[in-house]
């Protein structure tokens, strides 16, 4: 048989119950070990020892730290990349146009990280890039607005490609930061992006 | 201040400091909201670095130990999402070299034993805790029974209404209060 007092833990925990419903209470506690159980079960939480973090915690958060600042940084052209894979052999990358920063983290070995960053100020709900890479998709280009630049990172196969930027889904325009731009044949000039791996 | 402005500019000294500073805070939530010592230390790493993408652009002054409270729940709720099942681990809970030392360790070899012990039951019933409340429950009672935060703080860090804080911790009391009534430990 369960006593009644038992569902008025919490409100004793709590410090809900008034002087003489606590004194009660309390009274009952002695003569109740399932109250007193769970009271102890309470109180032991509430009085978890603060705990001493591992040692190595600080320079394991460093080094991850340092990780994600080198995969963040990548590589400013016009410099020539050089990157060496730890599991594949040594790759050069090629970056032909300012303003993309390379990456290479390939998932497998034919793909290659190319991370955009093209200044835009002024207020535009959205930009895309599109190309021959995406199937010139705008959904799946969208870039993401980093204070007065429009970021994304693609996977590509090494190789040329045409594209184009997209703002607010109706302005098309090539990427101003392209080295090589081609005519596409309706008085456009696309922007060239050319990726080779050597 | 001037050492999240230095952390911001990818300083790496200014952010071992600020590890240092924090670590305390945001390892110790972690493993009363994951229970074990190992993923909690993983937890905290990436809580940091979570804390250090999301500083770009923005000036926190003295509120940035709040907001660095507020992503290590985040990480926490994510991480037990992922999972979708309450985690514990045996081992923790017998072993005490294993990297969790306690803040008050006192002289005397009889003190000492009564801190383990209780540190151990501590822990004990935050993995009981932590497998009987469903997470959403989990998280406020967490926050209000272990890390003692009052209801407001508990609405900030969880990203909840005032009243639903409530809700949730008067339901999580339902559910123990049945499991008292089994006579839990």
């Amino acid at each position: 048989m369960v006593c009644r007092e038992i569902d008025y833990i919490f409100q004793y925990i709590d410090g809900e119950l008034g002087p003489g419903e606590k004194a009660g209470f309390e009274e009952h506690l002695k003569g109740c070990p399932r109250c007193r159980r769970a009271v102890d079960f309470m109180e032991s939480l509430s009085k978890m020892p603060v705990m001493e973090p591992p040692g190595e915690l600080t320079a394991k958060t460093v080094e991850k730290f340092k990780e994600h600042k080198y995969r963040e940084s990548g590589f400013f052209a016009p410099f020539v990349a050089f990157f060496a894979h730890p599991i594949l052999v040594p790759v050069f990358l090629v970056i032909a146009v300012v303003g993309i920063l390379v990456l290479n983290r390939p998932v497998d070995t034919n793909l290659v990280s190319v991370k955009i960053s093209v200044p835009m100020p002024g207020s535009h709900a959205r930009v895309s890039l599109v190309g021959d890479f995406n199937g010139w998709d705008v959904s799946r280009g969208r870039l993401k607005k980093k204070g007065e630049n429009w970021t994304g990172t693609f996977r590509v196969k090494p190789g040329r490609y045409q594209y184009m930027l997209v703002v607010d889904g109706e302005k098309w325009m090539p990427d101003p930061t392209a080295k090589e731009f081609v005519e596409d044949g309706y008085g456009n000039r696309n922007s060239v992006l050319d990726v080779t791996k050597i | 201040m001037e050492l999240i402005k230095a952390v911001m500019q990818g300083d790496e000294n200014s952010f071992r400091r600020l590890v240092e500073k924090y670590k305390a805070m945001v390892y110790n939530l972690a493993f009363r909201m994951l229970g074990n010592a190992s993923e909690a230390e993983d937890l905290a790493q990436e809580s940091f670095i979570r804390a250090y993408k999301g500083l770009k652009g923005y000036d926190f002054g003295h509120e940035f130990r709040s907001w660095l409270y507020t992503v290590t729940l985040n990480a926490c709720r994510s991480k037990l999402r992922r999972k979708k099942l309450s985690f514990f681990s045996y081992d923790c809970a017998f072993s005490y070299g294993d990297g969790e030392r306690r803040t008050d360790e006192p002289g005397s070899g009889k003190d000492e034993l009564e801190n383990e012990m209780s540190a151990r039951e501590s822990e004990a019933r935050l993995r009981r805790l932590i497998k009987l409340l469903p997470l959403k429950y989990r998280t406020v009672f967490i926050l209000r029974y272990i890390e003692n935060k009052s209801y407001e703080e508990i609405a900030k860090h969880a990203h909840l209404p005032l009243g639903t804080v409530k809700t949730y911790l008067y339901r999580g009391q339902k559910i123990l209060v049945e499991q008292f009534k089994k006579g839990v430990e």
